[in-house]
């Protein structure tokens, strides 16, 4: 009888390199998911950033707006935005004879503050959007206080001289751009306007 | 024997795998980082800009509320800010902006009459005087900027402002604190000099021209306004190097 110490044929002794093999292959393959994965992440997250400063350029024409300039400037921005598949939300906030609390924006978790053009007095607003809800798609805006920034939002903000409550000055505004993705089946008929 | 062998094919093909998975985490972590600075200076320049814009439409009185203390600081009297005395643009109610207020500021100053005197200089470009009288363009520009380059200065950035005239006689309006900008054992003086230290300093220059009336008390046809060419510079860098 032909006896091979060890030998336990040509396949069996292959069998403990397919451990290895086997990890290797599934190390490499859950790595190039991942990669894609945050490629992708990455590519999104750029394409917003880049759309808002399309949009931003566009939203700093002028040092100063009154409300009827803002909501033509609206419908142009709105273009844009279609254009980029992005909503958003562009604020002027008045700061008339106080100063910018840039400190309780930054801090405010859900960006209520922000969005909230009549604090800390009147602003403008021009809300082109739908925001995800439980129940789908909301195309008007949210009562004030209740809208929140959505996750994947970019905020830009710049100075700006806006009227003052007497009308007869300009003072400090601030003027924010929220710009976040738009995603797939929301259709909706934007409100305008301050 | 063989066994082992291919043991060792097995555990060369995992090593190979690492490497070439850590490769691949190296390249992540690097992905779209000159794109995103690239977006981030395209912001940050778009907000010099629109600050430039936005001083020839601020009007002075609306800025006489500025404080020295930050609303966010918990200490109330932050010594990092010296009193920029915006209170001082109190008398200013009408419709008068901080480009205007500072045009006026500079207009009294006669071009050449200082000579090579840098304190002369310094003196009749932004002194908030027109003649003997008060034009507080310099403080309506610090307590301007003071608000809008929050958050740049919340960020860790510095800035400094500055005009420039055509014999290249220049003076700073310095940052939000109102002294002297020291960085190390080097004092900044200019956009410059920071320029010189910083790399990543970004800077928007407005040119504006001033017409003087040089002899105002004589006749029409014996008066000859001058036209002054000045440039407004901000400019912006980060603290840490």
């Amino acid at each position: 009888m032909n006896f091979k110490h060890g030998f336990i044929g040509p396949l069996g002794d292959d069998i403990p390199s397919i451990f290895p093999i086997i990890v290797g292959i599934v190390l490499f393959t859950g790595a190039m998911m991942f990669a894609a994965n945050m490629v992708d992440q990455r590519n999104e997250f750029l394409d917003v950033r880049r759309a808002t400063v399309a949009l931003a350029y566009s939203a700093t024409e002028k040092g100063y707006y009154d409300a009827g300039t803002f909501i033509e400037k609206c419908g142009v921005l709105e273009t844009q935005a279609k254009a980029n598949r992005v909503f958003f939300v562009w604020i002027i906030k008045n700061y008339c004879n106080t100063q910018i609390d840039f400190q309780a924006l930054a801090n405010d978790p859900t960006g209520g503050t922000l969005l909230d053009a009549e604090k800390p007095s009147a602003g403008l607003k021009c809300w082109i959007g739908g925001l995800r809800t439980p129940a789908g798609v909301q195309a008007t805006e949210p009562e004030s206080g209740v809208m929140q920034l959505p996750k994947d939002s970019v905020v830009f903000n710049y100075p700006i001289a806006v009227d003052c409550a007497d009308q007869t000055h300009r003072g400090l505004g601030l003027m924010s751009l929220v710009v976040w993705r738009q995603f797939a089946g929301a259709t909706v008929t934007p409100p305008r306007g301050p | 024997m063989r066994a082992q062998a291919a043991l060792f094919d097995g555990i060369l093909f995992l090593l190979l795998v690492t490497f070439s998975v850590s490769m691949m985490y190296a390249y992540l972590t690097s992905y779209g980082v000159a794109q995103e600075r690239t977006l981030r200076s395209s912001h940050e320049i778009n907000f010099m800009q629109e600050l430039v814009k936005t001083i020839y439409s601020v009007d002075v009185s609306t800025l006489k509320g500025v404080p020295k203390w930050e609303a966010d600081s918990k200490e109330k009297l932050n010594p990092a800010y010296a009193d920029l005395n915006c209170s001082k643009l109190t008398p200013y109610e009408g419709r008068i902006s901080v480009a205007e207020l500072l045009k006026k500021d500079l207009s009294d100053f006669s071009g050449s009459a200082c000579g090579e005197d840098t304190n002369c200089q310094s003196k009749s470009l932004l002194d908030d005087k027109f003649g003997e009288s008060d034009a507080p363009g310099a403080t309506a520009l610090r307590c301007a900027l003071k608000e809008f380059m929050k958050p740049f200065t919340f960020s860790g950035m510095e800035y400094l402002a500055e005009v420039e005239n055509e014999f290249a006689h220049r003076v700073t309006a310095r940052n939000s604190t109102g002294q002297e900008i020291v960085m190390g054992n080097t004092k900044i003086a200019s956009c410059e000099e920071a320029a010189n230290l910083y790399n990543d300093l970004l800077a928007v220059r407005a040119p504006f021209r001033i017409r003087v009336d040089i002899n105002s008390g004589l006749p029409l046809y014996q008066n000859t306004p001058k036209t002054f060419t000045y440039t407004l510079r901000v400019c912006t860098w980060r603290k840490a190097r």
